[in-house]
């Protein structure tokens, strides 16, 4: 049995019992789930932000137009 | 009547005055052509960092989030560098407009900021072994995090905007003393994050050729998407102005009329 006392264990079967945790992060091509969710993270925040910032702009925008509107009208706001 | 209220309703309006990124600003087109562009580049970046930057023989190819990670972080230092300038300049001249830089940029810079915090974690999580560590950069960075979330509550919670405005210049200003704390915080400190590859404690040769490109590309992108994103900030804080004085003129119409 390998790994008794007295025994040395071979090179390839040590490499066959390392934790599952080690070999991956020995093989750089299994952190690509860790890439993809850092670039997908980045894109959905800048989206999210610019989505924010141009929907209240426009929320305003057309708000204002609004008001303009109603003032414009004959007889708006002159309490009469 | 109706001449007295038109000249209400522009006086209201009339807040124009000469502010940095003006014409990026006022001009929608140009703003419209910058997403443009920063989009095109954005494509482009991401093409070079999946098919032409190399893949690094220690890290493999997660290092990639690096080509996102360093400009947001640098980007974000610009942005504080910017709310800095801006808060200084606001409280020597009172000019709303430099104000209006200085909130764009600090909510930009938060943005950025957060951005650089998430990525860093992902890597930090197959390179380290954890989520997150109490390591020099790491803790620095959190707190230059939560000195400009500071900024924005101390401006929203104010209890006139001009009193907010006047703090957060005071919080922007003393709060940009930590930048080169973060940045020097690696040398300062014992720490297990990488070292600069930009800036004065960048080492020569510290990036392969096809990699210093690229990033170098990578910056250029995020400072287009900085510039956008700023210009944009303001826009909606000017029309937030007009909004704002269009409603305080007609107030003070109804309160004279009743």
């Amino acid at each position: 049995m390998a790994g008794q006392p007295g025994r040395p264990v071979p090179a390839d079967e040590e490499y066959r019992r390392m934790p599952l945790v080690l070999l991956q992060n020995a093989v750089p091509s299994c952190n690509l789930s860790y890439l993809a969710a850092a670039f997908m993270v980045s894109w959905v925040v800048f989206f999210v932000y610019v989505f924010f910032v141009s929907r209240k702009q426009q929320d305003m925008s057309r708000e204002i137009t609004q008001l303009r509107d109603a003032l414009e009208q004959p007889g708006a706001g002159d309490g009469d | 009547m109706a001449e007295t209220r038109q000249t209400e309703l522009a006086h209201a309006d009339s807040r124009e005055s000469v502010t940095p990124l003006g014409p990026v600003r006022r001009s929608r087109d140009l703003r419209v052509y910058l997403v443009v562009l920063g989009g095109v580049m954005m494509l482009a970046d991401l093409s070079f960092i999946f098919w032409v930057a190399p893949t690094d023989s220690i890290l493999g190819d997660i290092q990639r989030v690096f080509y996102f990670h360093v400009p947001i972080a640098v980007m974000s230092f610009l942005a504080f560098f910017v709310v800095f300038v801006a808060s200084i300049v606001y409280l020597v001249t009172r000019s709303p407009a430099w104000d209006r830089l200085a909130q764009a940029s600090a909510e930009v810079g938060v943005v950025f900021v957060t951005l650089a915090l998430i990525t860093g974690v992902i890597w930090a999580r197959p390179i380290w072994g954890v989520w997150w560590t109490w390591e020099p950069r790491l803790t620095t960075t959190l707190i230059l995090w939560l000195i400009y979330v500071a900024y924005l509550m101390v401006r929203a919670y104010a209890a006139n905007p001009n009193q907010g405005a006047r703090y957060s210049a005071v919080v922007g200003i003393v709060g940009f003393v930590d930048v080169p704390i973060v940045y020097y915080s690696v040398i300062w400190w014992r720490s297990i994050h990488p070292s600069p590859v930009v800036g004065p404690l960048a080492q020569a040769n510290a990036l392969e050729g096809t990699m210093a490109a690229v990033l170098l590309f990578s910056f250029i992108t995020f400072l287009i998407l900085f510039v956008f994103l700023v210009a944009q900030r303001m826009a909606l804080r000017e029309t937030e102005d007009r909004l704002g004085g269009i409603k305080s003129a007609m107030r003070r119409r109804a309160e004279s009329v009743f």
